[in-house]
């Protein structure tokens, strides 16, 4: 078992070492600097034995990663309970509605999913819905490639899978740029997903089982809201990104009752002809 | 059957949009121009999302008096501290003390 460990952590490549005697140490390949970003620029990737990552801020990429998907459980959960309620209601079998958190992961997506088909649409109408509610994941993917780029094809095609709205928002908000350790960066985001994955699913889980006997004082109307807000109020440096929010928060306020999916493409639209328009800040 | 079916080919059209943005989109630098109406476009989807959770998809709920106060005192919270949990344990107990009195 401890060797299947220790070759795990060799894979996602991070040499085994004890913790007292932790540095990062990245590869002749595991590095990369953004220059357009100051905190990625400060380390330049060919310097031999320079500091970690400085968006770490000297934590073990496992341990940050650990603490900022731990920020969003209490958000998290309820919002997967409701989910399970909600799923629990469709006609899908329970092992098929949970098996759609670990393969769809997007809420959103995985109800609209179940109850289009409820409602009588072939597969291809429901998939097609899908598709646009989750093609926000294009916008996500494309910003997080920076971190992606490099990096060993493996790590690609499983993190491809976990971009989501929380790893989206928590990785952009540790690195607005680029990381300056790929190795660091990979170990960083495995355990984020990890962790946002399971408690997501079990929660998901626990909905679908025991729907009918959750309290129905969990303030769902309140806690994801807020969670989302949470997740990209710190992130948030210019005007022109409030003003991406006020676009994204009228699109959904206005276009209630169009089709599913219809508000998240206005805001995409919309925030992205803002973001087009505004200039670099000097 | 079709939620099986339905859930396979769902489950392959997604990972598809997330693979080919981080691998195709993603091979080489994007122009500052398009990286900057991506960052925007993805906090207004996400701002949508705070919209959705108060008013629903269907537009069955409401953003009560109480919901937005819990808002604002998220927004405080969040920017002051960059503690999501904080800001979440806040807005909930902002929302359960004014609910009652505000609506």
């Amino acid at each position: 078992m401890l060797s299947w460990c220790h070759r795990l952590v060799r894979l996602i490549g991070e040499p085994v070492r004890g913790v007292a005697t932790y540095q990062l140490a990245p590869t002749r390949n595991d590095a990369m600097t953004d220059t357009r970003h100051p905190s990625t620029a400060q380390a330049p990737a060919s310097a031999p034995g320079r500091a970690p990552d400085p968006a770490l801020a000297g934590d073990r990429p496992e341990r940050a990663a650990w603490r900022d998907a731990s920020s969003l459980i209490p958000a998290v959960v309820p919002l997967g309970l409701a989910m399970g309620v909600a799923l629990g209601d469709t006609a899908a079998p329970g092992v098929v509605a949970w098996f759609s958190s670990l393969t769809l992961m997007a809420g959103a997506s995985q109800l609209a999913l179940f109850t289009q088909l409820d409602a009588g649409a072939s597969i291809l109408v429901a998939v097609g819905v899908v598709i646009v509610i989750n093609a926000r994941f294009l916008v996500y993917g494309a910003v997080m490639a920076p971190h992606f780029r490099g990096q060993p094809r493996w790590f690609r095609a499983l993190g491809a899978a976990f971009v989501v709205d929380q790893s989206y928002a928590l990785t952009t908000a540790r690195w607005p740029g680029g990381h300056s350790d790929r190795a660091g960066f990979r170990r960083y985001y495995l355990v984020l997903v990890a962790v946002l994955g399971l408690v997501w699913s079990a929660s998901v889980g626990v909905g679908i089982a025991a729907g009918p006997i959750l309290p129905a004082w969990l303030p769902l109307e309140v806690v994801v809201p807020a969670m989302f807000i949470a997740m990209i109020v710190p992130g948030m440096r210019r005007l022109t990104e409030v003003a991406a929010a006020v676009v994204g928060l009228a699109a959904a306020g206005f276009l209630v009752g169009l089709p599913p999916g219809a508000e998240i493409a206005a805001a995409a639209v919309g925030g992205a002809l803002i973001g087009a328009w505004s200039k670099e800040r000097s | 059957m079709n939620a099986v079916a339905g859930l396979l080919v769902a489950s392959l059209a997604t990972y598809a949009i997330r693979l080919a943005a981080v691998v195709a989109v993603g091979a080489k630098p994007l122009p500052a121009r398009v990286e900057r109406a991506l960052r925007h476009a993805a906090v207004a989807v996400l701002a949508s999302f705070v919209m959705s959770g108060f008013v629903g998809r269907d537009g069955v709920g409401a953003l009560t008096a109480a919901a937005a106060l819990a808002s604002v005192a998220a927004v405080v919270v969040a920017r002051l501290t960059r503690n999501i949990t904080l800001a979440v344990l806040v807005a909930a107990l902002v929302y359960a003390a004014t609910s009652a009195v505000v609506g």
